[in-house]
């Protein structure tokens, strides 16, 4: 269970410096190079990684791919603040501050 | 399978077991890398794996360093020098050739040695393969099989020692790989089947399926992650699930021996 405070959906992450990424198959493959732990991101979450890697905060990303997926906004934002949230605590991204 | 403890001076980071059994760990002594099988060797290398030892167990049999020699050292010595191993067994037809990967006990040998009985089929390698990937300005090239050993060993029913059956046919040269098939056993399932694997699921059969040396190493996962990739893109990964039934081993390798003559397509 994380200590970690709840996201907001402003926050803004990038790939922590111990994750090297891949495609393959068109899905995105995440390298954690401290354990050499494969995680693998089908093409939505894959989308979602390369925008939040671009700087985008979770509502930035909801409202550029609300059209693309058959989903209310709120539910894709809800999902995305939780794939960041398990990706924060994997230690995969880490927190842009200001 | 991981595990890390301190032994002395070694601190041990991964270890393989066969019916829980240790059959071989693998840890770090300072700056030098160590690999124990126990009752046959202690091999030790420097990180670059161009200095290397292997230290014989007292009574340990001829034919079991030679064994080892020729296939897991070999292997981990390749891997700290950048060579790609896998745990798998590799048979050729016509000069294509397919891995049989898959876990301890998963009839790798078993399905080379039953692949080779037939006519025209060579063994190119048991339990260890070594691989060459394709360079970067041909990405989707097949990685080549190297031969390496000219025995299959076999295990009869539960008795532990294993035996040597000597295919008619080896192969003497490097081979195109035209597939990775990931075997396991399902006894659900009636016949043998094959499934095409694709992205995470590919990945994660491949880099099961490969022997290191190296586990603590940043710089050696990177290089490692862009070999699985250019592995990956050149060959298609495949699953074999059968029943354990030696009655249904023919229909096994009937299926193995239509993916090297029409790919992976119709998989």
């Amino acid at each position: 269970m994380s200590n970690r405070r709840a996201l907001g959906a402003e926050v803004r992450v990038r790939a922590a410096d111990q994750v090297a990424t891949r495609q393959f198959d068109e899905e995105t493959i995440l390298l954690d190079l401290r354990g050499g732990n494969y995680f693998g991101l089908d093409e939505t979450a894959g989308a979602i990684w390369e925008r939040l890697n671009r700087g985008m905060s979770p509502q930035e990303i909801a409202d550029q791919l609300v059209g693309t997926y058959e989903v209310e906004r709120d539910v894709l934002l809800q999902d995305i603040v939780r794939f960041v949230d398990d990706l924060l605590d994997r230690e995969l991204v880490t927190e842009l501050s200001g | 399978m991981q595990a890390q403890c301190i032994d002395g001076a070694i601190v041990w980071l991964g270890e393989h077991r066969v019916d829980g059994k240790l059959v071989a760990r693998i840890g770090r002594h300072g700056d030098e890398l160590v690999a124990e099988f126990p009752g046959v060797a202690m091999l030790r290398s420097d990180r670059r794996g161009s200095e290397t030892k292997l230290e014989p167990v007292p009574g340990a049999s001829a034919v079991a360093l030679d064994k080892l020699d020729r296939g897991l050292v070999s292997a981990l010595i390749g891997h700290l020098q950048g060579k790609v191993t896998l745990h798998a067994s590799a048979v050729a037809r016509s000069n294509r050739a397919l891995a049989f990967a898959g876990k301890s006990g998963a009839g790798k040998s078993t399905m080379a040695a039953a692949f080779c009985a037939r006519e025209g089929n060579e063994l190119v390698a048991d339990d260890t393969v070594s691989l060459v990937t394709a360079q970067q300005d041909d990405a989707s090239a097949p990685p080549l099989a190297v031969p390496t050993q000219d025995v299959v060993w076999l295990r009869q029913q539960d008795s532990v020692p294993k035996i040597a059956y000597a295919p008619a046919r080896k192969r003497q040269n490097e081979v195109s790989l035209a597939g990775i098939v990931h075997l396991s056993f399902d006894d659900q399932l009636k016949a043998p089947v094959l499934r095409r694997l694709r992205g995470q699921d590919a990945f994660e059969a491949l880099a099961q399926s490969i022997l290191r040396f190296a586990i603590d190493d940043a710089a050696v996962h990177s290089r490692e992650f862009d070999q699985i990739v250019a592995i990956a893109n050149g060959c298609p990964i495949l699953e074999m699930r059968r029943p354990r039934d030696l009655a249904v081993l023919d229909q096994a390798v009937e299926l193995a021996t239509l993916l090297l003559e029409r790919g992976a397509c119709g998989v």
